[in-house]
């Protein structure tokens, strides 16, 4: 991103901020200091979110660095009278059962000389998509000292709380730098979109807001569920889809799809006594039949006529115990309402002891 | 009396009477093949298909069914007890929600009820998948005390299902299996939904 810069005063000072990749990182602020407001303090993982976006259902981080540089022009030259070197953490939480998020902006300079650090910055939060800014706080702030952290807060309500809406919110803040002598210059955080809301959840009443490229998983403990997790895991294992978050399954709601995928794996099914034909991936996902692909079952599996496999495409099938197979449904969706999983939202399904 | 028919999408060989929505799979007592009583909430009804459509005609009712309903050839009968913490109890697909209309089947002054489920054409044999509704459902709940699940009708595939969970247990857990990272995450959530309605309380 270029440099912004204000055209020179009658004095020739003005002042520029632009935007810098973030190189080594002070410490990350935490909740204590922060107490005047009801900031949250970002989690430990928002160290990695530097110049790429983190997130949880209900988190997003992500850390720029910004450059304000003061400069007089005398004679029609230029010079550079003082710099600072910025961290601007933004960091957005929401809940699945509430129709408000927030956007923090954690903001501190970790080097600078000169008049640069005589001056002051303020926030002014930005809304768009879906949403309507709530309030926003983050009153004026000194650059000095160094490495001290100051928390702006702003929360916003979406606007898709009608029963069926879905819509996203766009949050952002305006970072103005103030110094005497010279004169204003904002510094433009990029809009912040990571949450979609919704009130179109099946099985819900109430409107939520999550991160919807995360890939929430459902667990499948080997305890509760010895012949579910035992066909899961050799799926998996023999390469299909599902199990991290670079290939996550995709969920369907559309009831065609889920009962096509189901017909195609399981429609010629044996009648087992106390078993149910089980398929991975799942039934209400896109990574079923209906995409394309073959059948593949392993040892045990009580299913006569089909091969083993390997590969990210087509479906495994296996005989489980039937009860097994029916808490495999509630165990879904049972995530996908708490997690707010809607159509062609990614998930994972994760084998644990 | 509220009443109703629906079709009812099967996910996995079931629907819902659940309580507000909730799934505590994990708290399901499978030892009758026909309701799986969710001792946190609800219940699980096992149908014959695994996928597509059933009938079902819920009905809430003030006083216990006397006569066993007769209006169909009703295959198997069961009674069972089913807690509605939260007194929101509906009838629900689990992957589309309550059909409409949503009709509400609890009082305000109890949470224990007493729902007897009538069920034809679980058994027939090779129907994995139904784009029709073949199978029929008729649910009454009543507020009542606790009591023992109590099959009137039985069938050769009732029987079927309650031997193989005899054989092969599995018992309800009053919480889920789930892993430590689970369990902290649900944690940090509770902090920021107090983040968050703190707010709102503070306007």
């Amino acid at each position: 991103m270029a440099a912004s810069c204000t055209e020179p005063d009658e004095n020739g000072r003005g002042s520029c901020v632009e935007y810098k990749s973030p190189g080594t990182i002070p410490a990350l602020p935490n909740g204590e200091g922060n107490m005047q407001l009801a900031a949250v303090a970002p989690p430990q993982w928002c160290e990695r979110a530097q110049g790429v976006v983190y997130a949880t259902r209900t988190q997003a981080c992500q850390i720029d660095s910004v450059y304000y540089e003061t400069y007089v022009v005398r004679n029609g030259t230029r010079t550079t009278t003082g710099e600072a070197n910025l961290l601007l953490i933004n960091y957005s939480y929401g809940s699945t059962s509430e129709s408000r998020i927030a956007h923090q902006l954690d903001v501190t300079a970790f080097s600078g000389w000169g008049d640069a650090l005589k001056g002051s910055y303020s926030g002014n939060a930005r809304v768009g998509y879906a949403c309507t800014k709530e309030s926003g706080s983050f009153s004026a702030k000194p650059i000095q000292p160094l490495n001290q952290w100051h928390t702006g807060e702003a929360f916003f309500d979406s606007t898709a709380t009608a029963a069926g809406a879905v819509g996203e919110c766009g949050t952002g803040w305006n970072l103005t730098f103030t110094n005497p002598g010279y004169t204003s210059t904002t510094y433009v955080v990029p809009v912040f979109r990571q949450f979609r809301c919704d009130n179109n959840t099946a099985g819900r009443t109430d409107p939520g807001c999550v991160v919807p490229w995360y890939a929430s998983a459902v667990h499948y403990s080997q305890a509760s569920y010895p012949d579910l997790a035992s066909h899961v895991s050799r799926a998996q294992a023999s390469g299909l889809p599902g199990a991290t978050f670079e290939a996550p399954l995709t969920r369907t709601t559309d009831p065609a799809v889920n009962a096509d995928n189901r017909q195609k794996a399981c429609g010629d099914a044996p009648s087992v006594t106390g078993k149910s034909c089980d398929e991975y991936p799942v039934a209400s996902s896109y990574q079923g039949l209906s995409a394309g692909g073959t059948r593949r079952t392993f040892d045990g599996c009580q299913f006569p006529g089909i091969p083993a496999g390997q590969g990210p495409t087509g479906v495994s099938v296996c005989m489980i115990t039937a009860t097994e197979n029916n808490s495999q449904g509630g165990l879904h969706s049972a995530m996908y309402r708490t997690e707010r999983v809607l159509d062609k939202d990614p998930f994972r399904v994760v084998v644990t002891p | 009396m509220n009443a109703s028919w629906h079709d009812v999408f099967v996910t996995e060989g079931t629907f819902g009477l659940l309580d507000d929505g909730e799934i505590p799979v994990h708290s399901a007592d499978w030892s009758n093949g026909l309701i799986a009583p969710m001792l946190q909430g609800g219940a699980l009804v096992r149908t014959g298909i695994q996928t597509g459509y059933v009938r079902v005609y819920v009905r809430a009712e003030s006083q216990p069914a006397e006569e066993i309903d007769e209006s169909r050839p009703w295959e198997e009968v069961v009674e069972a007890t089913v807690t509605a913490p939260r007194n929101r109890l509906r009838l629900e697909s689990l992957d589309y929600g309550p059909p409409a209309p949503d009709i509400p089947l609890t009082t305000t002054d109890t949470t224990q009820y007493r729902v007897r489920v009538h069920a034809t054409g679980r058994d027939a044999p090779q129907r994995h998948t139904a784009q029709m509704p073949p199978e029929e459902y008729l649910l009454l709940v009543w507020p009542a005390e606790s009591a023992p699940t109590h099959t009137l009708r039985t069938s050769s595939r009732l029987e079927e299902e309650e031997q193989a969970e005899a054989a092969h247990p599995h018992p309800p857990r009053m919480h889920p299996a789930e892993p430590p990272e689970a369990t902290a995450e649900r944690e940090i959530r509770t902090r920021l939904d107090e983040a968050l309605k703190r707010r709102r309380k503070d306007q």
